[in-house]
């Protein structure tokens, strides 16, 4: 006889969510661009609609294009400062979007990674994230320097999150000695020369922390990417919104809000985001950041197991599910 | 120590097919730095050690609260008890554990995979090692028993080294939850926190070292009966290395490892128990005899420790033969009742001491 015990609280209760093929970012704009006029949207989401056809988008999720699901979405930059509410801008973006015979599927605001959770996120438990931020920092697991062992703690520069070893702090000397000797900083994984990169993820400012816009981007990716979790819950999900009653400030305004329409789910097992290429070296920090990011092993597993059921092919490493075009001036 | 045997290097069949693996780990316990014991909710609030993620409890057969996995990035030369400096990379897991709201245990373990075809050369990218979680990958030779064999015999966690440290990991996981501004920082009496060693290894090997530990082992075979497919312990070996480390070598194959870093936390638990429970007795033996009164150490004993006694209650049915091996050759579940009389006897003879002063 075999008996089998079990206690439902002694397990993972991980929720399984939506996934669509791929998550297209249909460009993204600074605040001060939308409120000063000076970039032509129709002609912006235009030049997106060129890379982002359905053979392209197949090709991409590595589907075959009868079966695509593709979902779109736009973040818009609120963080830093507002002065248009959702009410101005979201017409505006959804207008000149159609122009290029695009539909916007999902709006989000950047503010809403950095803000306090709502909804079923928000339930306490023993040690709330005050915020989506602050649960993907809690992941980070730094990527070690070679010779370290354990034997000390991590070392955690502030705010910081770099692909190597730093250069010695320039300018320390001891005390009646020479000053050291200028030492290069080294990626822990050179192809021969090193590209080392540092990434501010956070810093004090006031009251609170300010995360950086890099930062925030790594979430937003997680975020498309259907990877994180709240006490096994979502930690944020779509919510409806009437394009004729919109809210004058972006508090107001849901993290990831969705437009009417017969849209695939905002979650995907790929993202691919059409962007200027200034924002490059922030993309550059994005990937260096999820690399680093371990997400619940349970829910890695899950997106891993249902995209084999699906046939899709999915790489285990969050960095290999990003994609990005980056348009020239 | 060295392990000359090239054989050491080539997995037996159906143990893994790209090369050897070995699960080392650590768990330290002690008691909680607290005056009274937890309640769910507190212990609980102690182990949730990461924001936003679930602290898994159970309230059967003693209330119990263990972390979410934490995961750290370690890149070095695992250990040898040769001396080979054979290079890894990869992450080891801790979690840390509060039972029957009194005692606290952090554990910290690793899967090593040696032999791995890939040469020393260039890293793979971390995001590969974040996606094996609790793996460390060799390059370069190492057999199974080397490695085992320097994680087992080597004191790690007390200083300088540049061999892995799962030691220093696991006690600093330790204070993190000690120091944890929940608790008051007076526990009821003074108990020493206890180290418990372990390694898998795959069957098949004769081990390397045996007499270094044979005088404390115990043998249970399993296989009749059971295809190895479903997982078995070939051989235990359980030392007692001195009054507060202890080391567990198992032999065997198709092991869920999950399960194995919970019966060493299980047999860590029980150990730290029956080491802690006869410390006190000792001490009371000495000062007993006193009118028949209950010697005061033993108040906090009967108090917080002696209902937590569960062996086995938490582990799967392939990894009950450990329990029942230890059992037969070293006699824990004898030992502690043998204890647990004593201090039952000492209860009774105050109890009628008590009586007899009332009568008078």
């Amino acid at each position: 006889m075999e008996v089998v015990v079990g206690e439902t609280s002694a397990t993972d209760r991980t929720v399984e969510i939506p996934l669509s093929h791929l998550s297209v970012e249909l460009g993204h704009l600074y605040m001060e661009e939308l409120v000063d006029g000076s970039v032509d949207l129709p002609a912006y989401f235009g030049r997106i609609a060129t890379w982002t056809g359905p053979d392209q988008l197949a090709d991409l999720a590595r589907v075959p294009r009868s079966r695509l699901r593709a979902s779109t979405c736009v973040l818009v930059d609120d963080y830093a400062a507002a002065p248009l509410g959702p009410d101005v801008v979201v017409p505006r973006l959804i207008a000149a979007a159609r122009c290029a015979g695009l539909t916007i599927d999902y709006i989000a605001r950047e503010s809403g990674c950095a803000a306090p959770m709502d909804g079923a996120a928000a339930l306490a438990g023993p040690r709330p994230a005050a915020s989506l931020a602050d649960l993907v920092e809690g992941l980070i697991v730094a990527d070690p320097a070679a010779g370290f062992n354990g034997n000390r703690p991590p070392v955690h520069e502030n705010g910081w999150l770099c692909n190597g070893v730093r250069s010695p702090a320039g300018g320390a000397r001891q005390a009646m000695r020479a000053p050291v000797a200028w030492q290069p900083p080294v990626e822990n994984r050179a192809h021969r020369h090193s590209i080392f990169l540092d990434v501010e993820i956070w810093r004090e400012q006031g009251a609170g922390r300010r995360w950086s816009c890099p930062f925030l981007a790594t979430v937003w990716q997680l975020l498309r990417l259907g990877q994180l979790r709240v006490l096994g819950r979502p930690a944020a999900t779509p919510v409806g919104i009437d394009p004729d009653d919109l809210p004058a400030t972006w508090a107001q305004f849901p993290t990831i809000a969705q437009l009417p329409g017969h849209a695939a789910p905002f979650t995907a097992y790929r993202t691919l985001s059409v962007l200027d290429g200034r924002f490059l070296p922030v993309e550059h920090a994005v990937r260096m950041t999820l690399g680093q990011v371990a997400v619940d092993p349970i829910v890695a597993e899950q997106t891993l197991r249902r995209a084999g059921r699906e046939n899709v092919p999915l790489p285990a490493e969050l960095p290999d599910r990003v994609g990005h075009v980056f348009l020239g001036g | 120590m060295a392990d000359e045997r090239a054989e050491g290097a080539i997995p037996p069949a159906g143990v893994a097919h790209d090369g050897s693996r070995v699960l080392v780990g650590e768990v330290r316990t002690g008691l909680l730095a607290q005056s009274r014991a937890l309640t769910e909710p507190e212990a609980t609030a102690v182990v949730a050690l990461r924001p936003g993620s679930q602290v898994r409890v159970s309230a059967r057969p003693v209330p119990h609260c263990v972390s979410p996995d934490l995961t750290l990035g370690v890149h070095c030369p695992v250990p040898s008890a040769s001396g080979a400096r054979r290079d890894g990379l990869g992450t080891v897991l801790s979690r840390a554990s509060v039972t029957s709201g009194r005692l606290v245990q952090a554990s910290t373990h690793v899967r090593i995979v040696l032999g791995g075809a890939r040469p020393a050369g260039r890293r793979r990218p971390w995001a590969y090692h974040l996606a094996h979680p609790g793996t460390i990958e060799v390059g370069g030779r190492l057999s199974a028993d080397d490695l085992a064999d320097g994680f087992l015999l080597t004191e790690t966690g007390d200083g300088p080294g540049t061999t892995l440290d799962l030691g220093a990991v696991c006690g600093r996981l330790l204070d993190q939850v000690q120091e944890s501004p929940i608790l008051d920082q007076k526990p009821p009496f003074r108990a020493r926190r206890t180290r418990f060693r372990f390694a898998l290894l795959p069957c098949g090997h004769p081990a390397v070292g045996e007499s270094a530990w044979s005088s404390g082992s115990a043998a249970a075979d399993t296989t009749s009966g059971r295809s190895p497919a479903s997982g078995h312990v070939c051989r235990i070996g359980f030392v007692v290395a001195d009054e507060t480390v202890r080391t567990l070598r198992i032999h065997g194959s198709g092991l869920d490892l999950v399960s194995i870093v919970g019966l060493c936390e299980d047999l860590a638990l029980h150990d730290w128990l029956l080491t802690t429970v006869q410390h006190v007795v000792a001490g009371s033996r000495v000062r007993a005899g006193g009118g028949g009164r209950l010697p005061s150490q033993l108040t906090p004993v009967i108090d917080h420790l002696l209902h937590v006694w569960m062996p086995g209650a938490r582990i799967g049915e392939e990894l009950l033969p450990v329990w029942t091996g230890l059992e037969q050759r070293l006699g824990f579940s004898r030992q502690w009742e043998s204890l647990v009389g004593w201090i039952r006897d000492q209860l009774a003879l105050s109890l009628l001491a008590s009586l007899g002063d009332g009568a008078r």
